[in-house]
């Protein structure tokens, strides 16, 4: 038996000694799920700093600076830097808010601030998919722009999913720095802070963006969070997806937009940490050139594997239908979802459970969904209006004072509105049923081609 | 016989193309009407001066092309006979050239790949949809996202 050179072993070795041996000061390390929850939940203090962002995906590696701006409740401002030190891009949020800005092309794309809407899917289930699939460990502490920190590291229980380090801070519970990759891959994310200030003096200046009138502004770039009934109803397109799929990933939501004049249905299924994204449209995506490809496995449908920075990329085409799967996940847990996702036959479809998703999460937000289609009527005095679906389905709305109305990309009133407007989007509380925003056309989608 | 006012029966009889019995009777008429021996004199005036007027000898490679076409066999001669003329000959030509044009054009775009959909609004609604997870990754997924966008709405080197 030929005997090999232990350097080569050495690594996994040392690797099996980090994990499996106890900490120095085991006692003083915090439990994990206790710390998770803890970074999990909205940091309650103000804080800036200077952060580097480095993302390895194949042969490619890409870095950049981030100026860093937070406060409570939910307000940033990320400004990241080219290497001379000049804005590129900027991501400001009022906090109900929020705005991209994008100085190359001097545009700006306008949309809700991150985690202002509730999912389909409740945290409760999301935690326990997390902890179903993830084991979960404490290490630490270690240092972070000269702050003290607790390595949280989530490790997969199934191959192919990608591992996480989160550096938390041990007095504030801030995250000061994350690590995602893929163990023997060239795949890996890394954030972390290099300057970290806690509770700076900041005004709310900082959490405004003020665009000039002539910028082109564009939205709306918000997800919506529909079960697969509401797409369906709403698009009017049949969706035969699996509600798990390989890997231990559930279906949380779906939803759509438009790129040009082709609908793009995304259906997102999560299995706790990472995101998988399912896109179908009528006509191919244009995967990008270069990186990775290899011919699938002769279990998977013909398709074509590529990386990019946020993930990776499988598409194929199925009666008609195209595929595009996104994720983190290896190439081969990406292969192995795509075949096991090809849709089921109509005759042997299963009657769908009714996902009934409370309206108001436990945090107080309200679930906002979405509806497309065109006015029926209008009726001022009682302000409510008729709209129907795609699919022919007649609702009505309420309007209140609160209700954003935009026709070409300005404020409108409800008078304005006529029967057979054509609407392109309405967002609405299901609950209360009054609207949130509505867009008539010929407004622009806000993937409309520049 | 209807004769007054006939010009052709006129030019027939100067040409002498009628019998004796026709070219009695016209000659009878003419002699007794005044506007008919009018026009009798106007179309001789007509036709002498046509048969005084120089005549040019016809071009040799004409003569040659005629007597070769005549040597031909008859089936021959009754082949070009059906020839369909060149005032038909011009717009079916014009039209079949379209019709290949169009065909080529359809031709083409089924052999060229199918224009589909950037991938940089995909990519960007995963990374916004990712800002929604559980365990947040906020500055990663903003540059993902921001990034896509600039890809996708200016000419940045982000793209993948």
């Amino acid at each position: 038996m030929a005997i090999r050179p232990i350097r080569n072993r050495l690594p996994l070795l040392l690797l099996a000694l980090w994990f499996a041996a106890p900490p120095v000061a085991a006692g003083a390390l915090p439990d994990a799920q206790p710390l998770l929850d803890a970074a999990l939940s909205a940091p309650d203090r103000p804080y800036q700093g200077h952060l580097t962002v480095t993302q390895w995906s194949g042969r490619q590696t890409h870095a950049e600076e981030v100026e860093v701006y937070y406060s409570p409740t939910n307000r940033y401002r990320w400004e990241f830097l080219a290497p001379d030190g000049s804005v590129t891009r900027s991501i400001v949020s009022d906090g109900a808010n929020e705005t991209t800005w994008l100085a190359h092309p001097g545009k700006a794309v306008t949309g809700e601030a991150v985690r202002t809407a509730t999912k389909l899917m409740m945290p409760e289930r999301e935690r326990e998919l997390l902890l179903k699939n993830y084991r979960l460990s404490v290490t630490g502490p270690d240092s972070v722009a000269g702050r003290k920190a607790w390595v949280l590291v989530l490790r997969p229980l199934v191959a192919g999913k990608p591992h996480q380090l989160l550096w938390i801070d041990t007095e504030t519970q801030i995250i000061l720095s994350i690590k995602r990759f893929l163990p023997g891959m060239q795949f890996a994310t890394i954030a972390r802070f290099t300057h970290f200030k806690l509770n700076p003096s900041l005004s709310d200046v900082t959490f405004k963006l003020s665009i000039d009138s002539s910028v082109p502004v564009t939205g709306d770039m918000t997800p919506d969070f529909l079960s697969i009934d509401e797409l369906e109803k709403t698009t009017g397109r049949e969706t035969d997806l699996p509600d798990m799929l390989p890997g231990g990933f559930a279906f949380e939501s779906a939803d759509y937009f438009e790129v040009g004049k082709e609908m793009v249905r995304h259906l997102r299924f999560t299995h706790g940490l990472a995101v998988l994204s399912i896109f179908l449209t009528d006509k191919p995506v244009n995967l990008p050139r270069g990186g990775m490809s290899r011919p699938a496995p002769p279990l998977s449908p013909p398709g074509a594997l590529r990386l990019a920075s946020t993930g990776k990329v499988y598409a194929f085409q199925h009666d008609r239908q195209y595929y595009t799967l996104m994720s983190d996940v290896s190439r081969d847990l990406l292969e192995h979802i795509a075949a096991r996702m090809i849709p089921q036959k109509k005759a042997s479809r299963q009657p769908r459970p009714a996902v009934t998703a409370a309206p108001v999460d436990p945090a107080g937000r309200i679930r906002w969904t979405k509806m497309a289609g065109s006015v029926e009527s209008v009726e001022l005095t009682a302000n409510r209006l008729w709209a129907k679906t795609k699919m022919g389905k007649s609702r009505d709305f309420i309007v209140t004072e609160a209700s954003k109305i935009i026709r070409d990309k300005k404020l409108a009133k409800l008078a304005d509105i006529k029967p057979g407007d054509k609407v392109r989007l309405l967002r609405y509380n299901s609950a209360t049923r009054e609207i949130k925003k509505i867009e008539l056309a010929p407004a622009v989608s806000h993937w409309a081609k520049r | 016989m209807r004769i007054h006012g006939e010009g052709e029966l006129i030019s027939a009889f100067i040409d002498g193309e009628l019998g004796a019995d026709e070219a009695a009777e016209v000659r009878d008429h003419i002699a007794a009407c005044a506007s008919c021996r009018e026009s009798c004199a106007s179309l001789r005036s007509a036709k002498s001066l046509l048969a005084r007027a120089p005549r040019r000898a016809m071009p040799p490679d004409l003569v040659a092309q005629l007597e070769g076409r005549l040597a031909r066999p008859l089936w021959r001669r009754v082949l070009d006979s059906l020839r369909p003329p060149v005032s038909i000959l011009v717009p079916a030509g014009a039209l079949a050239a379209a019709v290949l044009v169009v065909a080529a054009w359809f031709g083409a775009r089924r052999a060229l790949p199918e224009q589909g959909i950037p991938l940089e609004p995909l990519l960007a609604a995963h990374s916004r949809y990712t800002a929604e997870s559980l365990v947040p990754a906020s500055e990663l997924v903003a540059s993902n996202y921001s990034a896509q966008l600039n890809a996708y709405y200016g000419d940045s080197p982000d793209q993948e």
